[in-house]
């Protein structure tokens, strides 16, 4: 279900979604409609879409101890000329924000960590945005916001 | 069965930017992958390269695929791959991991992995991530071929 509005604020719009692999794949899609909108630079959209699909993908793998058509999660834009915001939340197992960030840090350190680009989705996630919050809790499910701001190239 | 294509040319249609100017190849296979298209050719004159050429969208539906075509076409006598992105939309992070465990593996070899074709948001991104460290790119095809 897609919610879209758009006002002097700026558009947003938010996606609720099963909690299966092709869901990603939506969300990116609709990412990529808001970025346009937005006239981000073929660069910054594909930062986002980069970002999207890889925290759609924690939610599937992660957040219902893997896919899990009965459970659902949530997509939400918020753009305005030059800037995305996107949050993706879950009320799935959640997890300790600190210790997640650490173990993806020492798991693969220096330029080891661009050989397991897939073990290290919160730290990428955070390296292609400008900003990243996490809120979670063990058993209280998962909030992620990231945002980027205008680039040279954006409308 | 593989198909002899002899030398040809190639590189004047849009979704053909990156391709070689001329090159002689020889296809030697072409298969749909779940979004997106993957195609071998031998180089001639070259032994022990193959240019990949992928189209499409890698993501997640397909992107263990990838990495495990990718990787099964090194050994043998192959240890160097041109990866022609030339008509590729999108790669998600593990597109991009299956191209660095196909840059291992060449490395374990004594051979190399080079991309080409890529379109700019990509490869600035591949940039931003540092990937440009391991996995070398270039603007073409013939540029990659001249390299090897």
């Amino acid at each position: 279900m897609t919610v879209a509005v758009t006002d002097s604020a700026g558009m947003q719009c938010e996606l609720t979604l099963p909690c299966v692999p092709g869901s990603c794949r939506k969300a990116r899609l609709l990412a990529a409609e808001v970025c346009k909108d937005a006239g981000l630079s073929p660069t910054s959209e594909y930062r986002v879409l980069l970002a999207v699909d890889e925290l759609c993908q924690n939610v599937v793998q992660h957040a219902y101890g893997g896919p899990n058509p009965g459970a659902s999660f949530g997509v939400a834009f918020a753009a305005r000329i030059g800037s995305v915001e996107v949050t993706v939340s879950d009320r799935g197992r959640g997890f300790d924000p600190d210790e997640a960030l650490s173990a993806e840090e020492t798991a693969h350190e220096g330029v080891d960590s661009l050989m397991h680009l897939e073990h290290r989705g919160l730290s990428l996630v955070a390296s292609l945005m400008d900003s990243r919050s996490i809120e979670s809790a063990v058993g209280g499910g998962t909030t992620v916001r990231v945002h980027l701001g205008r680039r040279p190239g954006d409308r | 069965m593989s198909t002899w294509v002899g030398a040809r040319a190639i590189g004047s249609g849009p979704g053909r930017r990156g391709r070689a100017a001329v090159v002689g190849v020889r296809e030697l296979s072409r298969e749909g992958l779940e979004g997106v298209e993957f195609s071998v050719r031998q180089v001639t004159g070259m032994p022990g390269a193959l240019v990949v050429d992928v189209a499409g969208e890698v993501d997640s539906s397909s992107a263990e695929q990838f990495r495990e075509r990718l990787v099964s076409l090194i050994g043998g006598d192959t240890k160097h791959l041109i990866v022609n992105l030339a008509d590729l939309t999108y790669i998600n992070s593990s597109g991009l991991g299956a191209l660095v465990a196909g840059c291992k593996r060449v490395r374990a070899l004594d051979g190399t992995l080079k991309v080409c074709g890529v379109r700019r948001s990509i490869a600035e991104v591949m940039q931003l991530i540092r990937l440009d460290k391991i996995i070398e790119v270039h603007d073409t095809e013939e540029q990659a071929l001249a390299a090897l």
